[in-house]
């Protein structure tokens, strides 16, 4: 009972940053969660060897930049665009110092408020009705190169907005 | 950093999956060489993620499992299940963490645990009482106007479009049954909506630009740099009047002005009555202007304002409204509306070609007036109007409008050439280019004219109704194109956008025009953002790109 509580303790702090990384990589949502899961159990699975001395976050990644790669080889329907060394950097860069996700998932929450109501609506058609730019495209009667660089901006200016709310600009 | 730059530009486009092979190659490289790349790689993947997970944070999964289930995807169903409870476990414990839920969760680990070793995994035999999920709410919060996402000042370079895009796909037939208040005639719920609204016949022609991917076209044509801003006010202010629109299917104040106004404004934007999210509005519009005809065959308001000045113009822009109406929708019992009114405008009309305030046949003739009931005719005859003599009408209304155009300034007059004005020459113009006199000294005289116009947003300026005058002065441009059209183009697309209020109104550019209401201001500054596809412009050559078309395109000004 305990092991699985401390277990269940690391694995939901570092959930959502989990995601995160294997979704920055394997950018099919479905493949994603479907990845998600399954290392999810291989983490508990391996739990016995965790050394707690270790970041979970790093050590959780690890075991997930092999899931990926893993996937990739077995059926092709998990595209990976990065090479194995790129993910390697990518690991890196993950392990550097982060805010704590519930505390950026606030700031981030702030931020959306403040942004004008057509900047919404287009996060909206991107991150909630999951449509691709062409759809998006269609749905708002803009150049798919428009809207790209509409959500560009958008993101810079909630990247800049949310390290300012959390001091980290 | 060059790189570091360069690898914001490909993360952005890797993370909107639109990202060329050779872009990924180069992003690859990038990350693997340079340290702050891979830095920004992980922050911008944090955030989408982040911004992903924000609206989907307890429907990722379900939807997940519907999905999947639609599309008959090869994995096992009962594999999926047994995964998309799992999930919702996970997520739940963000929730209320009471003992007897992880004391469920456990349960189910060690179940997924005994699933998972099994070659063939079944659905779980526990069946788990999950707490209703809160949905994910937005906060409201202050909403300051942000210093980001402002309209940027210099004009970007335009790119051409790079996707195809595909035409609109019709909306199903969703007439509502008609409500208690049957006094018209009109039977919407019997018609043949189906077959209307599929027919090429009804974007056909000059308001071929009105379909989704018409208008995506016509934006990148005619657009310029504004074309990818004035489509989301428009789309902004169509949600504004829905929202606004009265019980009754009315605007106001002036209801049957403004409803012709609001109802013009949806068509525009190929908006029908089988719209999907419009199409009540459309229809309700349309039912209130239809209780508003009176025996004669007048849009009159039955409020006492007969007889007064603006009543004409009532009936102008509600005619002009039900035409285009029939003209899109095709719907029979309209048709007989449309040429009871258009035979109003016709007996109403002076010999010499004008019209009057109360259809008045004295000398006094009125650009103005004319403008409307030119553009009411036009319509009809567009949709099929089957009225003896309105081509003939139309010969003398050109003849009439030259008649008040002042041969030094080329400024057309309010009521004769010495009382010129921009705005009215925007009408002259815009009316002679209609009838198919674009081409001919008078309308080009007026152009010359028009050069003096400026947009100039000044809400405590009187004796100006700058919203009315534009509308024309936009359109007669556009029809023109070519150097004439872009620049006004950059100035008075920029203007509007930036003017227009956060709930998606206008405000009035001047005095005078504040006491007609926001309905007025709205739906002309809206009908104006839609010039680019509102009409095909009826005297530049295609610009054509022949794979990037969307509809089959066949002008025909008669």
């Amino acid at each position: 009972m305990d092991r699985q509580q401390d277990f269940l303790k690391h694995f939901l702090k570092h959930q959502d940053d989990l995601r995160a990384f294997i979704g920055s990589i394997v950018r099919d949502r479905h493949a994603c969660d479907d990845i998600l899961q399954e290392v999810a159990l291989v983490l508990w699975q391996k739990f016995d060897a965790y050394d707690p001395n270790r970041s979970f976050g790093g050590w959780a990644r690890g075991i997930a930049a092999n899931k990926i790669m893993q996937s990739f080889a077995k059926s092709k329907r998990v595209p990976v665009p990065l090479s194995p060394e790129t993910i390697q950097a990518v690991l890196g860069a993950f392990d550097e110092p982060a805010p704590e996700a519930s505390e950026e998932q606030e700031a981030l929450r702030r931020c959306l408020g403040k942004l004008p109501e057509r900047s919404r609506d287009l996060i909206r058609l991107r991150y909630e009705e999951s449509l691709k730019l062409r759809e998006m495209a269609e749905r708002v009667a803009a150049t798919l190169d428009a809207v790209h660089k509409a959500l560009s901006r958008i993101r810079t200016s909630l990247r800049a907005c949310v390290e300012q709310e959390l001091g980290t600009g | 950093m060059n790189d570091v730059s360069r690898a914001e530009e490909l993360i952005q486009k890797y993370l909107d999956d639109i990202a060329s092979a050779e872009e990924l190659t180069e992003l690859d490289q990038l990350l693997r060489r340079d340290r702050d790349a891979a830095r920004l790689f992980a922050r911008l993947g944090r955030m989408d993620s982040r911004l992903y997970g924000y609206f989907n944070a307890c429907r990722a999964r379900l939807g997940l499992a519907a999905e999947m289930a639609k599309e008959n995807d090869p994995l096992n169903i009962d594999a999926l299940r047994a995964r998309w409870l799992w999930g919702r476990f996970l997520d739940h414990l963000w929730g209320p963490t009471g003992a007897i839920l992880l004391h469920m969760l456990l349960l189910v680990v060690l179940i997924k645990f005994t699933m998972m070793n099994t070659t063939k995994p079944e659905a779980p035999a526990v069946q788990v009482v999950m707490e209703a999920e809160a949905p994910e709410h937005f906060d409201e919060f202050e909403k300051e106007l942000a210093p980001f996402d402002e309209i940027p000042q210099e004009v970007p370079t335009v790119t051409p479009p790079e996707s195809l895009f595909l035409a609109e796909k019709p909306a199903e037939a969703d007439v509502q049954a008609p409500g208690n208040e049957t006094d018209t005639k009109i039977d919407f719920a019997a018609l043949n909506m189906d077959d209307s609204t599929k027919s090429a016949l009804t974007m056909k022609g000059l308001y071929a630009g009105r379909t989704g991917g018409g208008r995506a076209d016509a934006l990148a044509d005619y657009g310029g740099a504004w074309g990818r801003y004035t489509e989301m006010s428009v789309v902004r202010a169509l949600e504004w009047l829905r929202k606004n629109q009265g019980t009754d299917g009315s605007w106001g104040p002036n209801k049957i002005a403004m409803t012709g106004l609001g109802l013009l404004t949806f068509l525009a934007h190929g908006e029908t009555t089988s719209s999907d999210k419009y199409g009540q509005t459309v229809e309700k519009a349309l039912r209130f202007l239809l209780t508003q005809q009176d025996e004669k065959g007048v849009f009159a308001q039955s409020s006492g304002q007969e007889g007064s000045d603006p009543a004409v113009y009532a009936h102008g822009i509600a005619t002009y409204a039900v035409s285009e109406a029939y003209g899109l929708t095709r719907i029979p019992s309209l048709k007989p509306v449309m040429e009871r009114a258009v035979q109003a405008i016709l007996d109403g009309q002076q010999t010499a070609g004008g019209w009057n305030y109360r259809f008045s046949k004295t000398a006094r003739r009125d650009t103005s007036v004319s403008g409307w009931m030119i553009q009411a005719l036009k319509s009809a005859l567009i949709a099929g109007a089957e009225n003896s003599g309105i081509r003939e009408a139309l010969e003398k209304a050109s003849a009439d409008l030259k008649s008040a155009q002042n041969m030094e300034t080329g400024r057309f007059g309010y009521t004769d050439p010495n009382t010129g004005s921009l705005g009215c020459t925007g009408i002259g113009v815009l009316c002679l280019q209609l009838l198919g006199h674009g081409a001919e000294k008078e309308a080009r005289d007026g152009l010359q004219a028009l050069r003096e116009a400026k947009v100039e947003w000044d809400p405590a300026r009187e004796n100006a109704w700058p919203l009315y005058e534009w509308y024309y002065i936009t359109q007669a441009k556009f029809h023109h194109g070519g150097q004439t059209w872009s620049s006004w183009n950059a100035e008075f697309a920029r203007v509007y956008v930036k003017q227009q209020n956060e709930d998606g109104s206008w405000p009035a550019a001047s005095k005078w025009e504040s006491s007609y209401g926001p309905v007025y201001s709205t739906t002309l500054a809206a009908l104006t953002l839609q010039v680019y596809y509102r009409m095909l412009p009826t005297y530049k050559p295609q610009v054509t790109r022949p794979e990037m078309r969307t509809n089959d395109v066949e002008i025909r000004v008669y």
